[in-house]
């Protein structure tokens, strides 16, 4: 049986009926059925919840009485789920801030608005009696960077909660998640000492902007990730947004890795501006084998369900430092792309795949007849691997087809958001990119079909020419079947002038075969442009070892994909 | 963005359901696996309902100073809330200004729910659909000329388009290898969807709704599981991957028939089923021999080809109609716009290095 964490965020408990799913009492049907559930689960996926965290807004207005209230409802909770305080971490959000008694001090003592969140124990003062009540008096000290932590022991793992209300007052132009850098560099180094674990961080307010929401992102979010990056934290887990959208984000020149595990809101009810309702969220992370399995439950007409959809990590490497990616180096000399006298640059290619965690149904389809053949197949350029993917059964497929659709979307949002153009490369990957046109133009992103350079001989100028008003253009997205080796990529971006002048260049592929890519890896530093990948589902099919005149198969061309 | 808004020198014209029809993708909020595929059967081309986004849309697009004729056909639901915001808007962006606006079959549930009052004028009325105006004017145009007016719209601008995106063809280097002649004229159907993807979406919609009255898409969403959507050039998987998309079907394709002229592999045998109709998208049909190759292959593999669908269709020889074929643009003798013509090397002035000149 494997040890869970529970990460729950956002509840916003309070007695107003129609702001909080949360009502104290066995009447209360939500409270109810999600408990039923976490029980249910327990016994289903056979794990057992040791931890739970909590990332803030435990109260809605944070007066006293919510508190007392929730705490009945959290100690029966732990009680029954048998989690030991030792493996609670709690974390104070925005609405844990007293805000009516700061404001009412702040009057009666005449201090100036600016100073007032400075006035930790008044504004946190009810969440500290709480965190007292909950975790056997055990005393916050709310003006600290570093709150407070748990150790997982499965995963030989800190899970570090950080104050993100450094500059939250009572104020309006006060509602603003920060963390206090100083103290936390400080308090870091003081609780690193001696401990190799690694080491995550859990804070209320978000380390990556969701949607369009950027003010509720912490101001200060790339100061403190650098400064964690230097101690290589790369973790982050955070609330506030009320959605759940976890996923990687490879940034900067140096390729460095975050982690954003983003937990919705499990008590807030939630109307957008057309009255839909959100649905309320929760998250488990499973601990197996030096990772964590993630897993998002959504409150769906009525029913806890796990849910997909909107969630792209599901998978987390516990030992994973921030420097995966390679850094930039320096090239000699540019693959020649035509007759022009290009300029040398620098390279930025990163090594990192990152691949689509909701990516079951791709691998469940490929187990389907006929979709994955074994064999000894070479292809036109002399790649080779033993086994060999139908894609068209994958394409052809409109459901599968509306699958790929969501999980692009998706990834658009989170990994490349300020593209300018799409490019459906070869027949394959213009059937997936134009399956998206609807979403292209609204999300104001050009289009284009390019044939494979591999067929060049099969189409006329007009047909493989990229549309001229492409030269403006920076950002491109280039969408594939299969990830191309470093010697193909450079093949395709050498075959037209817009796709070499691109200032980044990230591709997208459905399948990406590891064993394919490995050994050609040391190429990458010649890529003229910056170059990032993502792949839908990688898969471990084997590869011919034998050069093309060692393989007997290649050499008197017995079996080559292309004339099956 | 709305995709069918179109004008002339007296108006707008906006198709209701062309943007519903359109606006495919899914909405995110749908996380439940039972709703979504419930969903799916009534959206792209069977989608009766207008939601908030479309509204939005409407909106938001920056109108001159003219006056409006809004198509509701198929349109069977709205609910209450954009109804009261979209009368709201209409009174303010076009009555307000002294402008006229024309609803066309609209469901007359839906209109009660407009509450205009004696404000609408009828123009056409059948028992459950009605078509009026709201605004002031003696010289009202009726209602089949404001659908000529809309259907004449679409064709101009599409006249437009297409001669835009069609080249003069001088060099035998440029000629196509897979048409054993020589053309006047390329039409660039990759350049006509790159550079106006919006209005070339309205088109594969219009297109759509072509093969549905040619009855080869059928009416309901679930009589289509039979059906798939066979293709083999980029363009026709471009038009296919959309259509596919309104009609919620399959698709098969084959890399490549065209050019090579050779079939690459065998596992296509294999996709085609002996009891599935297959509809073969094109983007333009010329003489017609990449299109009956295609229906060779697919009745040699065992299955039945439902029917034929192009952008451009060229007839070349009179009663020669193909049945079951949709085309949005037909060059013809007594249609050719773009002196579209075809030679070969025993026509006159084509002797010399294949040149085809007049």
């Amino acid at each position: 049986m494997n040890s869970a964490i529970l990460l729950v965020s956002d509840i916003h408990y309070t007695d107003n009926k129609t702001k909080s799913q949360f009502w104290k009492g066995d009447e209360n049907d939500y409270y109810q059925k999600w408990e039923n559930f976490l029980l249910e689960l327990q016994k289903n996926q056979k794990i057992k919840f040791k931890y739970l965290v909590v990332t803030g807004d435990i109260a809605d207005t944070a007066r006293k009485m919510e508190y007392e209230d929730f705490e009945e409802i959290l100690k029966g909770l732990c009680n029954r789920l048998e989690i030991g305080i030792e493996n609670i971490l709690l974390v104070p959000g925005n609405h844990d801030i007293d805000r009516a008694k700061l404001t009412t001090y702040c009057d009666d003592n005449r201090i100036s608005g600016n100073d007032a969140p400075n006035l930790y124990d008044i504004k946190l003062g009810n969440f500290k009696e709480f965190y007292k009540k909950i975790l056997d008096n055990k005393n916050l000290e709310v003006s600290n960077a570093l709150l407070d932590y748990i150790y997982i022991d499965e995963i030989d793992t800190y899970i570090v909660g950080l104050n993100s209300l450094a500059k939250e007052g009572h104020l309006d132009e006060h509602h603003v998640g920060y963390i206090d850098i100083k103290k936390l560099n400080g308090e870091l180094d003081k609780f690193m000492v001696g401990k190799k674990a690694s080491v995550f961080v859990a804070t209320h307010h978000s380390f990556a902007v969701t949607g369009n929401r950027e003010l509720a992102t912490l101001k200060n979010a790339d100061v403190v990730k650098k400064n964690l990056g230097l101690k290589e934290i790369n973790t982050f887990i955070y609330g506030h947004h009320h959605t759940s959208e976890s996923h990687l984000d490879i940034v900067g020149d140096g390729g460095e890795l975050y982690r954003y595990i983003e937990i919705g809101s499990l008590g807030k009810i939630l109307t957008n501006e057309n009255g839909d309702a959100f649905t309320n969220r929760f998250s488990v992370a499973i601990c197996k084998d030096n990772e964590l399995d993630l897993h998002d439950y959504a409150y769906t007409a009525g029913d806890w369900l796990e849910v997909n959809d909107r969630k792209y990590l599901h998978k987390l490497q516990v030992r994973q430092t921030k420097q995966k990616t390679e850094p930039v180096s320096q090239v000699e000399e540019l693959p020649k792309v035509d007759d022009d006298n290009e300029q040398k640059v620098i390279a930025k290619y990163s090594k990192e795949i990152v691949v689509n965690e909701n990516n079951r149904f791709l691998i469940e389809h490929l187990k389907k007849d006929n979709n994955y053949k074994d064999g000894h197949f070479h292809w036109k350029d002399g790649r080779k691997t033993l086994g060999w993917i139908n894609i068209p059964a994958f394409l052809g497929n409109i459901d599968i087809l509306n699958r790929i659709k969501e999980c692009i979307m998706g990834m658009h949002k989170m990994n490349f958001p300020n593209i300018q153009v799409a490019i459906g490369y070869g027949m394959e990957g213009n059937i997936i990119g134009s399956s998206l046109l609807d979403y292209w133009i609204e999300n104001k992103v050009s289009y284009h079909l390019y044939p494979s350079v591999h067929k060049k001989d099969e189409h006329i100028n007009r047909e493989k020419s990229l549309w001229n008003e492409f030269n403006e253009f920076e950002k491109i997205l280039l969408i594939c079947d299969i990830m191309p080796t470093t010697t193909y990529l450079k093949e395709i971006i050498a075959s037209d002038k817009a796709l070499q002048k691109c200032s980044e260049f990230f591709v997208l592929a459905l399948f990406y075969n590891k064993n394919l890519l490995d050994g050609d890896e040391q190429n990458g530093a010649e890529f003229p442009i910056s170059i990032k990948r993502f792949a839908l589902a990688e898969i471990d099919v084997p590869v011919c070892k034998l050069d093309k005149d060692e393989c007997m198969i290649c050499r008197e061309g017995l079996k080559k994909i292309y004339e099956l | 963005m709305l995709y069918s808004i179109l004008k002339d020198e007296n108006r707008y014209y906006l198709n209701m359901h062309a943007e519903c029809a359109l606006h495919t993708y899914l909405n995110g909020f749908i996380e439940d696996e039972r709703i979504k595929n419930t969903s799916r059967q009534k959206q792209g081309i069977y989608c009766r309902k207008i939601n908030a986004d479309i509204f939005e849309h409407i909106y938001s697009y920056p109108y001159e100073n003219k006056s409006i004729c809004i198509d509701f056909k198929k349109i069977e639901e709205i609910t209450e809330n954009n109804l009261v915001a979209f009368v709201t808007f209409i009174k303010k962006q076009f009555c307000a200004k002294g402008k006229n606006v024309y609803l066309l079959n609209v469901q007359k549930n839906i209109l009660e729910k407009m509450n205009w009052g004696d404000k609408f004028q009828i123009l056409e009325e059948t028992d459950c659909i009605v078509s009026g105006r709201i605004g002031r004017g003696k010289a009202t145009p009726q209602y089949d000329q404001l659908i000529c007016e809309a259907e004449e719209a679409f064709r101009e601008e599409f006249g437009r388009v297409v001669s835009e995106c069609t080249d003069e063809l001088n060099n035998t280097n440029e000629q196509h290898t897979s048409v054993p002649v020589y053309l006047s004229k390329y039409i660039d159907i990759k350049k006509m969807a790159e550079s106006n993807a919006g209005f070339f979406r309205l088109c594969i919609y219009y297109l759509a709704l072509q093969m549905m009255d040619k009855n080869i898409i059928k009416q309901e969403c679930n009589q289509n599981k039979d059906i798939s959507l066979f293709f083999h050039t980029m363009n026709g998987g471009y038009i296919a991957a959309q259509l596919a998309q309104l009609f919620n079907v399959d698709m098969v394709y084959l890399d490549h028939l065209g050019p090579l002229g050779s079939v690459h592999r065998k596992h296509f045998e294999k996709s085609i089923a002996d009891d599935k109709n297959y509809i073969i998208v094109s983007d333009v049909i010329c003489l017609g021999g990449e299109v009956g190759r295609a229906r060779t292959i697919i009745e040699y593999c065992g299955g039945r080809v439902g029917g034929e669908t192009c952008v451009v269709d060229i007839k070349t020889v009179q009663n020669r109609e193909v049945d079951n074929r949709a085309s949005l643009y037909t060059v013809s003798k007594t249609n050719n716009k773009i002196d579209y013509k075809i030679k070969t090397d025993l026509c006159a002035g084509c002797e010399m290095e294949g040149k085809c000149n007049e």
